[in-house]
C-alpha cells in the first residue's frame, strides 16, 4: 500500500473564498482536532483561521499552490500562535496551578486502543499522521504546510507510524 | 495492527467539521469581499526574476549600444600614426597664407622666393618628408619626432642608438628620459648641427617605425641681418668719434663728451655682437625632441565606426559593471548579515515550533 495520495487536480481558475471553505472545513477542522486533540478548541482554531484566510484570500496565488495547503498552512500558523500564548499563560499561571484546558478528545470512529495510541504521539507526530494519512495529502503540499523538507516530512510520518504500531503492539492482550 | 491497517482505520474515521462551525465559517465567507491585498516585495519570487533578469541585462545592452551610437565623441580625437592636418603657423608680420617651408628645389618648384620667418608643420606619416632649413639661411630648427619600437629591448637599444648618432654627428644630449621596459617610453632631447639635420633625422627615423613628427622652424635671417647693419653702424660711428678726438683744437669739455658717447656706443656694439653670437649659435644647432614608444603603447590604426562603436559599448558595460560591483561591494555585507538574521530567526522559530509541537 502507498501512502502517497493521488494529487489533488489543480483548480483551472480561481475559486470564491465561500466555495473554498465548503470543500475544505472538514480538512481543516480534523487536521486542528488531530493537533490540538481539543474540539472546542479545534472548533476555534478552525473558525479563526478561516476569518484569517478570508482577510488575505486576495493574496492567495492559485498558481502557485492549492487552496487546501494554503489554508492548511494558515490553519497550523493559527495553532501555533495559539500554542505560544498558551504556554505563555500556562507559565504564568504556574504557581497559582491553574487547571489545565486541555480536554482530551477522541475522534469518533477510532477504537480505543488506537484514540490511546494517538494520544501518546506528540502533537508535531500527530499533525504529520493529520496531514499525511488522514487528508491524503501528497507529501510536497504537507511538507510545505509543515514548513519543513519533503524528506523531513516522510521521516516523521515513519516514525509516528512506528510509534503507533508500537503502543498498539503494546496495549493488545 | 499494521501500519496498512492503521491507516485505513484512521482515514474511515476522518473528522467531520460540526454544523455550528460550518454555519460559522459560511457567515465568514458571506460577508463583504476582502479588500484587495497589496503586494509585498516578499511576492516578488524566482519566476517573476527568470524574467526580470534577461530583461534587466538586455536593457543594459541596449543602453550601452544606444549611448555608444549618440555619443558625438566617439572619434578619437588624434590617433598617433594618422595623418595630422597640414598647419602652418602664422607669425607677426608674415605672409597671410606662408607656405610651408621647403628646400631649394621645393620653393623653386613653388615659384616663391618667399621665406617665412616661422613656420610649424606637422607630419604623420612615415614616407612623408619633414622639412628641412633653407641652406644659406640662418634658422632655428626644432622637430619633435615620436617612433614605435617593437618591446623594450628595442626600447633600449634605440635610446642608445639615437645617442651615438647624435654624437657621431658632431651634435650632442641635451637631455635623456628613460623610463622602465615595462612602462615603454623614453624622452630624448638632442641638438645637432643644422647643416646634419637631415642625416640626423634619417638616422633616428630609422630607429623604428616613425608614428608622428613635427617641425618648427623660425628663420634668424632677418635678425642676423639687422644686427649686422647695427653693427655697421655703431662702427662707423665709433670711427667717426675717434676721427674727432684726434683733433688737437677740441676743447676739454668738447673731448669729455665725445669720448664718452665712443663709451656708449663701444659697449653697445660689444652687445649687439653678443646678441648676433647667441642668434647664429642658435641657428647652428637644431634642437630634436625626440619620444620612443614601444609598439604597445603605440597606437594602432584608426578603428572602423562599427569598432569604435562596439568599443565604446563595451566601455559603457564595463562601467556598468563597475557601478554594479560596487553596488555588491556596498550592500553585500547587509545582505549577507540580513540573510544571516532571516536564516537564524528562521531556525529558531522551527525550533520552538518544534519544541511546541513536542510538549503539546
Amino acid at each position: 500500500m502507498t501512502l502517497d495520495a493521488p494529487r489533488p487536480a489543480r483548480p483551472e481558475s480561481r475559486l470564491d473564498f465561500a466555495t473554498a471553505a465548503e470543500a475544505y472545513l472538514d480538512d481543516v477542522y480534523g487536521y486542528l482536532l488531530y493537533l490540538c486533540r481539543n474540539g472546542t478548541l479545534a472548533e476555534d482554531l478552525t473558525g479563526e483561521t478561516f476569518e484569517k484566510a478570508f482577510r488575505v484570500w486576495a493574496k492567495f496565488d492559485p498558481r502557485r499552490g492549492h487552496p487546501r495547503g494554503w489554508l492548511l498552512s494558515i490553519a497550523r500558523t493559527t495553532a501555533l500562535d495559539w500554542f505560544r500564548a498558551d504556554a505563555r499563560r500556562r507559565k504564568r499561571e504556574e504557581r497559582a496551578a491553574a487547571p489545565d484546558l486541555h480536554e482530551d478528545v477522541d475522534v469518533e470512529g477510532l477504537s480505543p486502543e488506537l484514540a490511546q495510541a494517538l494520544a501518546g504521539l506528540s502533537a508535531g507526530e500527530r499533525e504529520v499522521v493529520a496531514l499525511r494519512i488522514v487528508l491524503e495529502l501528497d507529501g510536497e503540499t504537507a511538507a510545505r504546510v509543515l514548513g519543513i523538507s519533503p524528506t523531513a516530512c516522510s521521516t516523521r510520518l515513519s516514525r509516528a507510524l512506528k510509534r503507533l504500531e508500537e503502543r498498539m503492539t503494546d496495549d493488545r492482550p | 495492527m499494521t501500519a496498512p491497517e492503521l491507516t485505513l482505520q484512521l482515514r474511515a474515521a476522518r473528522p467531520i467539521a460540526p454544523e455550528s462551525l460550518r454555519e460559522r465559517v459560511r457567515a465568514i465567507a458571506a460577508a463583504q469581499p476582502a479588500p484587495a491585498v497589496r503586494r509585498r516585495l516578499s511576492s516578488l519570487r524566482l519566476p517573476r526574476l527568470r524574467i526580470a533578469l534577461p530583461v534587466a541585462a538586455a536593457t543594459a545592452l541596449a543602453a550601452a549600444g544606444v549611448v555608444a551610437l549618440v555619443r558625438p565623441d566617439h572619434r578619437p580625437s588624434q590617433v598617433p600614426g594618422a595623418l595630422a592636418p597640414l598647419s602652418a603657423a602664422k607669425a607677426p608680420g608674415s605672409a597671410p597664407a606662408a607656405p610651408p617651408v621647403a628646400t631649394d628645389s621645393q620653393a623653386q618648384n613653388h615659384g616663391s622666393a618667399v621665406t617665412p620667418s616661422s613656420t610649424t608643420q606637422t607630419f604623420g606619416q612615415p614616407d612623408q618628408a619633414a622639412p628641412l632649413p633653407t641652406p644659406g639661411r640662418a634658422q632655428r630648427y626644432e622637430a619633435q619626432l615620436t617612433i614605435s619600437v617593437r618591446n623594450g629591448g628595442a626600447l633600449s637599444d634605440a635610446t642608445a642608438g639615437a645617442q651615438s648618432a647624435v654624437r657621431e654627428l658632431g651634435g650632442y644630449v641635451v637631455s635623456v628620459s628613460f623610463a622602465s621596459a615595462q612602462s615603454g617610453s623614453a624622452s630624448l632631447t638632442l641638438r645637432v648641427p643644422t647643416q646634419h639635420v637631415q642625416d640626423a633625422l634619417a638616422r633616428l627615423s630609422a630607429l623604428g617605425k616613425v608614428v608622428g613628427q613635427q617641425v618648427q622652424i623660425d628663420d634668424l635671417q632677418a635678425t642676423l641681418d639687422q644686427l649686422a647693419r647695427r653693427i655697421t653702424v655703431l662702427r662707423g660711428r665709433i670711427f667717426h668719434i675717434t676721427a674727432l678726438l684726434a683733433d688737437p683744437s677740441l676743447s676739454s669739455v668738447r673731448r669729455a663728451e665725445l669720448e664718452s658717447q665712443r663709451t656708449e656706443l663701444q659697449n653697445a656694439l660689444r652687445a649687439t655682437r653678443q646678441s648676433r653670437s647667441g642668434v647664429s649659435a642658435q641657428a647652428r644647432f637644431a634642437t630634436i625632441d625626440l619620444q620612443l614608444q614601444t609598439a604597445r603603447k603605440a597606437a594602432a590604426p584608426p578603428p572602423s565606426r562599427a569598432r569604435r562603436t562596439l568599443h565604446q559599448a563595451a566601455r559603457i558595460l564595463a562601467w556598468e559593471g563597475a557601478a554594479m560591483l560596487y553596488v555588491l561591494v556596498v550592500l553585500g555585507p547587509f545582505a549577507l548579515l540580513g540573510a544571516a538574521l532571516a536564516f537564524a530567526a528562521r531556525t529558531r522559530r522551527r525550533s520552538e515550533e518544534s519544541r511546541l509541537l513536542a510538549r503539546s
